[in-house]
């Protein structure tokens, strides 16, 4: 240790004496964290990585489920148009709303 | 950090933390309120904290450390222009207290050579660890820790004479 340096003067330091910190800074310090709001901030969780992972999967088939989920038995997919490549004919748009409004009145 | 390692850690280093900024500053309610803020800070960002760095010792150490510094800049109680070879001014020890006279010399010290006395002679940490807690190199350390026990042997020496009389220690 480095006050072995000048043993006499480390002697003479000791006799300054500290009161100990006060009881209240252990409530201070430990419920003062325990605040709901704090939480809501400054809060978190610890997740295993095993199931982060299968959470993270579960919501990836989730949503793909979704958005292939069948509407009146009709998929999604089927009731968009295929469209294949974009007219300037004027009647395009009419024969297309048609041709949907079609598709979801039948039974597909 | 969990809820019990937050808990342990408050517990091993609250002590050392509160003595240290007493110390420096001089005030118990600034020491707990600057302890409080090391903690609540180390709750709230834990990621700060690494490990890999060093201990968690120096790491609160440095913490506190900060806050005193940043607390007398705000009251313009010190400023990067303090020389580091400041010699404390010397004062009658004999008609004080001596608990009192050691701590008003210790309170007299320039504040790098302070922290740095501080650190080895009450909290006995090594250089390496007061090095790594003030963020300066091994020599700029000894040479402070060398500076403050000049001066401290300087102002306090009707004490360490009374010291050697009563025990009669040889000069």
């Amino acid at each position: 240790m480095e006050h072995q340096n000048d043993p006499e003067l480390h002697d003479l330091l000791q006799e300054w004496n500290l009161p100990a910190a006060g009881p209240l800074l252990e409530s201070r310090v430990l419920k003062g964290n325990r605040r709901w709001w704090r939480a809501l901030v400054h809060g978190y969780i610890r997740v295993p990585v095993p199931i982060a992972c299968g959470v993270a999967v579960l919501m990836i088939g989730g949503a793909w489920r979704l958005a292939t989920i069948s509407v009146n038995g009709c998929s999604i997919a089927k009731l968009v148009a295929p469209v294949t490549r974009p007219s300037r004919d004027p009647g395009y748009v009419r024969k297309l709303s048609a041709a949907l409004a079609c598709k979801i009145d039948s039974t597909c | 950090m969990t809820d019990s390692d937050y808990r342990d850690a408050f517990h091993r280093y609250k002590d050392l933390l509160f003595r240290f900024v007493y110390r420096m500053t001089g005030s118990g309610s600034v020491a707990e309120d600057l302890v409080q803020e090391c903690f609540t800070s180390l709750w709230e960002h834990p990621g700060r904290y690494d490990s890999g760095r060093g201990a968690l010792q120096a790491y609160l150490l440095g913490m506190a450390r900060n806050l005193v510094f940043k607390r007398w800049s705000r009251e313009r109680r010190y400023g990067s222009e303090e020389p580091e070879v400041l010699v404390c001014p010397p004062f009658d020890v004999l008609r004080m207290e001596r608990s009192e006279a050691i701590a008003a010399a210790v309170q007299a010290l320039p504040s790098l050579q302070r922290e740095a006395l501080v650190l080895a002679e009450y909290e006995e940490l090594s250089l390496d660890e007061i090095a790594r807690a003030t963020g300066a190199d091994l020599a700029a350390v000894k040479s402070r820790l060398h500076r403050a026990r000049q001066n401290l042997r300087r102002v306090l020496a009707p004490l360490l004479e009374t010291k050697r009389n009563l025990h009669g220690t040889p000069k």
